[in-house]
């Protein structure tokens, strides 16, 4: 498929520093977050809060906060804030009930994207997040093809507008595809590949990469136009 | 690539120990040239790793190969924009402010950039009000005036990083106060409201704001009745003024005194009839001496006479006329003279009449003296029978002239 840009699309800008989430053996506390230059040098740790461990830590599109998915003593996930120094660190969802995980920011910076999974059912919903902790469901239900619920993951804002998803409704179980919920409130699928682990779009909008389980194979990295 | 799978670019087709189990979530960088994604290792690390959207060139950014190593495996890299660099800058705030006076109401339009943080507010006072928030500035222009003069607009912004603009200062400036305008005259008129020579008018114009920008220049005014002299002053804002109208009446022509019917020259049997006429086409004639003629030619005597008149009109022009006539005898006029004088009695004028031929007919100048005697005792006895005094003296005198 053809990824139309629009007048929506959003550019970036420069490329700034890559965060991510350090899970070290010898390390105490595990799984903290990092950040480091595009060419591999100044490597900075920006937490270390013990009994604390972090899932991912996503860019604001301004790039000076990040928006964290992790757990404490309770193993509950929850999302959290802070800035790219590390400091404000804030909680902003509190539903024990569920578990998060956030993937994206809106465009404007105002609401974030997750996966939220209710700890009693397993039942999996994307949700859009407000700052002050308010959400609003964006996709749930539906089945797969053997009669399931289907399961849902990683919710990103897309370059026109649209919030797109995974998900694995009418296919096999963790048989994900692309779908997304476009500004008019409609669904549609995306692609049709069923093994999708993760996606990205370009900041243009006009390309796609994905990261493919193809059977036996290794996982790769593919993109497309 | 299409949603069908197809056109698919398999970015990490690569075989070395690093590469063969699951490269995982791939995510662009923000200008799109790379795209970052971590690795799982065989020995169980995973180690950050940035490649081309086209897969022709790799970086590995965090290199383990020691499971047991102090470096973190990495994992669910994002890739962050550069935040904008730290604005020191305060932001730049214009006006649209009208450079000049204005007769009308204003809206100050405030534009505030700044181009690293962006504008947070811009606020305003006018003529040292409380302090305002935004970016329209209403400067009023009520109809009575009660919001004239100078107002003085502060603005300045801040921006979202705290600085702050000093603050500017400009002047915007309502008159809505017509300018004043009066007309004076270098004469005063007569009674009547006439002027009989040319008129100056000068203009006095006055604005206590934003000052006079135009006043009438003097006028001459000519002849003419209900002549309307105005003039329009323009301030500075643009207000225009008016004088009250006044009307003037210039009159600078004499009335005219005419004769008419005058034939010039009259027997002394003739009648004379002239008029006398005196006109004014403007101001018209107040007064006049003017008198007609309508009488027996030979009450006027034997030779050239004159008729004069004046005439004043009502703006006090003053104007005169004449006519001049001549009363000639001859013996055939003599003798209708003296048939006029006796009326029916053809018998009395005949006896008279015969006596004036015998003048004409004297042979010399001792005859026609003879002959004037006997005339003029014939004159004397008609006296009364019909002829008045001033019928035989005239008698005598036309004679006289034969």
């Amino acid at each position: 498929m053809v990824f139309a840009q629009t007048a929506s699309a959003t550019f970036a800008g420069h490329n700034g520093r890559i965060y991510f989430v350090g899970q070290a053996f010898t390390w105490a506390p595990p799984d903290q977050i990092y950040s480091i230059a595009p060419d591999g040098t100044d490597l900075r740790q920006l937490t270390s809060f013990g009994g604390f461990h972090f899932a991912d830590a996503v860019p604001s599109p301004d790039g000076t906060r990040l928006a964290t998915t992790g757990y404490g003593g309770d193993y509950i996930d929850q999302v959290y804030l802070m800035n790219t120094d590390g400091s404000g660190f804030t909680q902003i969802t509190h539903d024990t009930s569920a578990t998060y995980f956030v993937t994206d920011w809106s465009a404007d910076g105002t609401h974030l994207l997750a996966l939220k999974t209710i700890r009693a059912t397993d039942a999996s919903e994307i949700v859009e997040i407000a700052l002050d902790g308010s959400e609003q469901v964006i996709a749930s239900g539906g089945t797969r093809a053997d009669g399931g619920f289907a399961d849902y993951g990683l919710p990103q804002s897309t370059p026109d507008g649209s919030i797109a998803y995974l998900s694995d409704q009418g296919n096999a179980r963790f048989g994900y595809d692309i779908y997304e919920r476009r500004v008019d409130g409609t669904t549609a699928r995306v692609t049709y590949l069923g093994d999708v682990d993760t996606y990205d779009f370009s900041p243009d909008g006009a390309r796609l990469v994905v990261d493919r389980d193809q059977g036996t194979a290794p996982a790769s990295t593919r993109s497309g136009s | 690539m299409n949603s069908d799978g197809s056109d698919q670019t398999l970015l990490t087709p690569f075989a070395s120990n690093y590469d063969t189990t699951d490269q995982l979530d791939a995510h662009f960088s923000p200008d799109g040239s790379q795209i970052v994604y971590y690795s799982e290792q065989p020995y169980g690390n995973t180690n950050l790793f940035t490649v081309t959207p086209d897969g022709s060139s790799r970086t590995e950014l965090t290199f383990i190969d020691d499971p047991y190593s102090s470096a973190p495996r990495a994992v669910t890299p994002r890739w962050a924009v550069a935040p904008a660099p730290a604005d020191t800058t305060p932001p730049t705030t214009v006006d649209d402010a009208p450079g000049g006076w204005v007769n009308h109401a204003v809206v100050v339009h405030l534009t505030a950039t700044d181009d690293s943080s962006g504008v947070a507010s811009t606020f305003f006072s006018v003529d040292g009000g409380p302090q305002q928030t935004g970016t329209n500035v209403d400067v009023p222009a009520p109809a009575d005036h009660s919001n004239d003069g100078t107002q003085a607009i502060r603005y300045f912004s801040v921006d979202n990083a705290g600085n702050v603009e000093a603050a500017h200062t400009i002047l915007v400036r309502i008159d809505t106060t017509p300018p004043t305008v009066t007309v004076a005259f270098d004469a005063t008129p007569n009674a009547a409201g006439w002027y009989r020579t040319p008129l100056h008018a000068t203009f006095t114009c006055n604005d206590d704001l934003s000052g006079v920008a135009s006043c009438p220049g003097p006028l001459t005014v000519g002849e003419g009745a209900n002549q309307v002299i105005s003039g329009t002053a323009t301030d500075a804002a643009g207000n225009t003024g008016v004088t009250a109208p006044v009307a003037v009446n210039v009159d600078l022509t004499a009335p005219v005194v005419a004769f008419s019917g005058n034939a010039g020259t009259y027997t002394v049997a003739d009648a004379v009839a002239i008029t006398c006429n005196a006109s004014d086409n403007l101001s018209g004639v107040a007064s006049s001496t003017c008198t007609s003629v309508n009488a027996p030619a030979w009450t006027f005597g034997l030779g050239s006479k004159t008729l004069t008149a004046s005439a004043t009109d009502v703006a006090g022009n003053q104007g005169s006329g004449s006519a001049t006539f001549t009363i000639t005898v001859s013996i055939s006029s003599l003798d209708q003279l003296i048939g006029q004088f006796f009326g029916g009695d053809a018998g009395g004028a005949s006896g008279l009449i015969a006596k004036a031929d015998a003048i004409t007919a004297a042979p010399n100048a001792t005859a026609k003296q003879g002959k004037l005697n006997a005339f003029e005792k014939q004159v004397t006895a008609k006296l009364g029978k019909p002829l008045t005094k001033a019928e035989a003296d005239a008698l005598d005198q036309f004679a006289s002239a034969l």
